[in-house]
C-alpha cells in the first residue's frame, strides 16, 4: 500500500516535471528543443589509427544527415572522393528516396593527419519531421 | 528495511517517474510559437518575389503578417504550407497576410510554390534571406522558421520548426479585421 502511494507520488512528479520531460524527449529522440547544427551533428576532425584524417559525426537522436549532400574539400581546394557509410533509405518530401546517416559516423578521408591539417566541410540535415538546417559550411582543423 | 525491499521500492519509484514523464511527453503538443516579450519593431527589408519584382515587408504594414521562411528542400516546410494556405484563406478578411521567404534560388522556389498552389506571396533569397531570419532570432539556421508580426510592425511570436496550425490560429484569432 505504502509502495503504491509512493509510486503514485512519483508518477505525479513525473507528470509535472517540464525540464525532465524535455530530457526524456531528448533521450527518445523527440526533443522539442532546437539544437544548433553543431549540437545536432557534432562534426569533428581527428587523426585516425592509420595516421590519416578521419571525419566523425555524432548525430543526435531524432536527427539525420543527407548522405549525398556531404562534401569535403582538402587544403588545396580539391573535392575529396569520400568512402561514405552505407546509411539507411529515407523517403524525403522533396528529394524522394534518399540515403541518410544517423547516430555516430566515421568517414576515413585518406589524407595524412599532420598537425594543422584541415578540411572544408559542407553538410545538411534535418530533425525528423520538425525542421531542417540550411546547408552548413565549416572549416575543421587538427590542433 | 532489507536491501532487497529498498531496491524494489526505488525501482518502482523510478519506473513510475519515467512513466509519468513519458505520458506527459506523449500528451503535450509539439513546439509552440513563443511569444516575443519585448515586441521590437521588425526592421524593413526588401527581397525579390518569385517573379523577380522587389518587394518590401513595409508593403504589408497594418496587417498581421505571418512571415514564414521555407525551402523546397525542407520536408517539414512543405508539410506546413497547406495549413498556411488554409489559414490565409480563412483569415484574409481579418487583415492576416502570410508572406513566405524561400531560402534558395528562385527557380526551385517558384516551381514548388506553383505545385503547392500557394495563395500568398513568397519572396526569395539565399544568404540574404538567412541573414534576415537570423536577425529575427533564427540563430541556428533552422527551417521552417515562422515569425508573427503585429499590425503595428512589432514582432509578436516566433517558432523554429514545423508549426501546429491550431497554435498559429490562436495567434491569428486576435488579429483585427
Amino acid at each position: 500500500m505504502r509502495r503504491a502511494s509512493l509510486a503514485v507520488l512519483a508518477l505525479l512528479i513525473g507528470l509535472s516535471l517540464a525540464p525532465a520531460r524535455a530530457d526524456l524527449a531528448d533521450l527518445l529522440g523527440i526533443s522539442p528543443q532546437v539544437l544548433s547544427p553543431q549540437q545536432a551533428f557534432a562534426p569533428e576532425l581527428v587523426a585516425g589509427a592509420d595516421g590519416t584524417l578521419e571525419l566523425r559525426f555524432t548525430i543526435a537522436p531524432g536527427h539525420y544527415l543527407y548522405r549525398d549532400r556531404l562534401a569535403v574539400t582538402g587544403a588545396d581546394g580539391a573535392a575529396l572522393a569520400l568512402a561514405l557509410p552505407a546509411g539507411e533509405p529515407y523517403d524525403d518530401a522533396e528529394f524522394g528516396r534518399v540515403t541518410v546517416l544517423r547516430g555516430p559516423q566515421r568517414i576515413a578521408l585518406g589524407i595524412p593527419a599532420h598537425p594543422g591539417a584541415g578540411i572544408a566541410l559542407r553538410y545538411q540535415g534535418c530533425a525528423e519531421g520538425r525542421l531542417c538546417y540550411a546547408p552548413v559550411r565549416i572549416h575543421l582543423q587538427l590542433p | 528495511m532489507s536491501f532487497r525491499k529498498r531496491f524494489g521500492v526505488v525501482t518502482v519509484l523510478l519506473l513510475a517517474l519515467v512513466a509519468g514523464m513519458a505520458v506527459r511527453t506523449a500528451l503535450l503538443p509539439g513546439p509552440m510559437l513563443e511569444a516575443v516579450s519585448d515586441g521590437a519593431k521588425v526592421e524593413d527589408f526588401a527581397l525579390p518575389d518569385l517573379d523577380g519584382r522587389t518587394r518590401r515587408l513595409s508593403e504589408f504594414a497594418g496587417k498581421t503578417v505571418v512571415l514564414n521562411f521555407w525551402a523546397s528542400w525542407c520536408g517539414p516546410c512543405l508539410e506546413e504550407i497547406p495549413d498556411f494556405i488554409a489559414l490565409q484563406t480563412r483569415y484574409a478578411d481579418r487583415g492576416v497576410q502570410f508572406l513566405g521567404v524561400a531560402v534558395e534560388d528562385a527557380a526551385a522556389a517558384q516551381k514548388m510554390a506553383a505545385r503547392m498552389n500557394m495563395n500568398y506571396p513568397s519572396l526569395v533569397g539565399d544568404l540574404d534571406a538567412m541573414d534576415i531570419a537570423r536577425h529575427l532570432g533564427n540563430t541556428v539556421g533552422a527551417l521552417p522558421y515562422t515569425v508573427i508580426i503585429g499590425p503595428d510592425g512589432r514582432e509578436r511570436a516566433r517558432l523554429a520548426g514545423r508549426a501546429d496550425p491550431a497554435d498559429v490560429e490562436t495567434w491569428l484569432k486576435t488579429a483585427r479585421p
